[in-house]
């Protein structure tokens, strides 16, 4: 037998595993954010071959990529789109973990996931900035002058981030060398260990597991199904929605942008209350978020606790919108 | 389940998983192209921002000491005739970002919002501003003048 049969029929072999009865299309948003994932790096890897993160050359660099790579506008707008649907499919992932309460003796997968939705959210605060046009440049200057505002540790932030206390130059190099160097070794480290537990703690209690006639095959054929399905609907928007950019960056003209949506929260939060104390309560919010696990271990107390969490985020992203 | 029955099945199995594999392939394949399509550089629209230039002038139309004011990239811009040659000088003064004015007598450009005076050379000479002004790439080339982005 020929090594590539061998490895063939060891696939088979496991593809042909029983596949717990419980697995429903619920537990193909991890993988599907997974595949997102995958896409990013991809058109990510692809985009940088004609980005240039410089302030003279970044916005003419993305006009270059929309207007005169053959394709290109198709890759910025798989990037873009991906991205959004990345965000939405991580944030129903971690809803739907929190209600099936499948942290439950999985605490220290919990914390690893919420890391990884941190660290999606810088992947959007930092990629955004990247095309220098005024949308991206004052949206990002909003954040700024936030984070100026906060005592004692504000500024030591800002130089660590910005690299100094003014969007310019050295913020655009900066937030692209956060954005393709940094944040997709964290995010593949992070991936690994959550992968790693979920498969040494399984996916369900052995107590719960029964016999089903469904198999692996089954679960991966239906993967691949919204796989292609989520690819379809990223190109659909892809085509049908491209963005146009707004004027390049320019740093004398203020303009008053609206944040995206994923970051409508943080917003209405801010505008309800004073700055120092609304990014004291951002701050107070991610970690009841880490502690999820043990603040509702009992299951009526966490359902509260989630809908109440779900409430808030909803107004305050309704705020946000609104004002 | 009879024989017949089995081998139908059997029939049915591959040809779809034959189906799916094909599916697949074609999928693979066109996005391979398209990653090649976009990686294929664009003929002749290469970016390459140092090479961009624009025709200002023939050079027998601006006399020596005669300057003329283009648009380049959106902003203005003095193209001056200096006895010693050709300068491409931003005109957005470096202190509030007001348009300069060439001074064919004097050799200087003034700004009229708050009195800053620069050299033919964009050099500072008095006033507000601090910074020189930036200065553009001039060629010349077959009888006409050309400007570009970068210092030359």
């Amino acid at each position: 037998m020929s090594a590539f049969a061998r490895v063939r029929e060891l696939l088979r072999a496991e593809l042909r595993q029983p596949a717990p009865q419980q697995l429903n299309t619920w537990h193909i948003l991890g993988g599907l954010t997974l595949w997102l994932l995958f896409l990013e790096i991809t058109t990510g890897i692809l985009l940088m071959v004609y980005y240039r993160p410089s302030v003279d050359e970044a916005y003419e660099s993305v006009l270059y990529i929309m207007n005169d790579v053959q394709l290109g506008w198709l890759v910025h707008e798989i990037h873009r789109w991906g991205a959004q649907l990345f965000i939405l499919l991580v944030l129903v992932h971690l809803v739907r973990v929190y209600f099936h309460e499948a942290y439950r003796e999985r605490e220290l997968n919990w914390v690893v996931g919420v890391l990884l939705l941190l660290v999606v959210g810088a992947f959007a605060f930092t990629g955004t900035l990247l095309v220098w046009d005024q949308k991206a440049f004052w949206s990002t200057d909003a954040v700024r002058r936030v984070i100026a505002g906060v005592p004692l540790v504000g500024r030591a932030i800002l130089y660590f981030l910005w690299g100094g206390t003014e969007l310019g130059a050295g913020a655009l190099l900066r937030f692209y060398v956060f954005h393709v160097g940094l944040l997709p070794w964290v995010a593949i480290g992070l991936v690994m260990a959550h992968l790693y537990l979920v498969s040494r703690q399984g996916l369900f209690h052995r107590t719960q597991l029964t016999r089903s006639p469904q198999t692996y095959a089954d679960v991966i054929l239906s993967g691949l199904i919204w796989v292609v399905l989520s690819f379809g609907i990223v190109l659909t928007l892809a085509v049908i929605f491209p963005r146009e950019l707004s004027d390049r960056a320019d740093p004398l003209t203020y303009e008053s942008v609206k944040p995206p949506w994923y970051f409508l929260p943080a917003y209405g939060l801010l505008r309800l209350i004073p700055k120092a104390a609304g990014v004291a309560g951002a701050a107070l919010g991610v970690l009841g978020l880490l502690a999820a696990p043990w603040l509702g271990r009992n299951s009526w107390v966490a359902w509260g606790l989630g809908m109440l969490g779900i409430a808030a985020v909803a107004l305050l992203a309704a705020y946000g919108w609104r004002w | 389940m009879n024989e017949k029955e089995a081998q139908g099945g059997y029939e049915r199995r591959t040809f779809l998983s034959n189906l799916l594999g094909g599916a697949l392939t074609v999928g693979v394949v066109g996005v391979i192209g398209a990653i090649l399509a976009y990686l294929f550089p664009a003929e002749r629209r290469v970016f390459n921002p140092a090479r961009r230039r624009m025709r200002v002038a023939r050079l027998d139309e601006i006399p020596i000491g005669k300057g003329k004011q283009v648009l380049f990239d959106g902003e203005p811009v003095w193209v001056l005739h200096l006895k010693g040659g050709w300068m491409a000088l931003s005109a957005i003064c470096t202190h509030q970002g007001c348009i300069v004015q060439w001074d064919e007598k004097r050799l200087t450009l003034s700004c009229p919002c708050h009195a800053g005076l620069f050299d033919a050379n964009g050099n500072v000479l008095a006033g507000p501003p601090r910074r020189p002004l930036k200065r553009l790439r001039v060629s010349t080339v077959q009888g006409e003048i050309f400007i570009g982005p970068g210092e030359g």
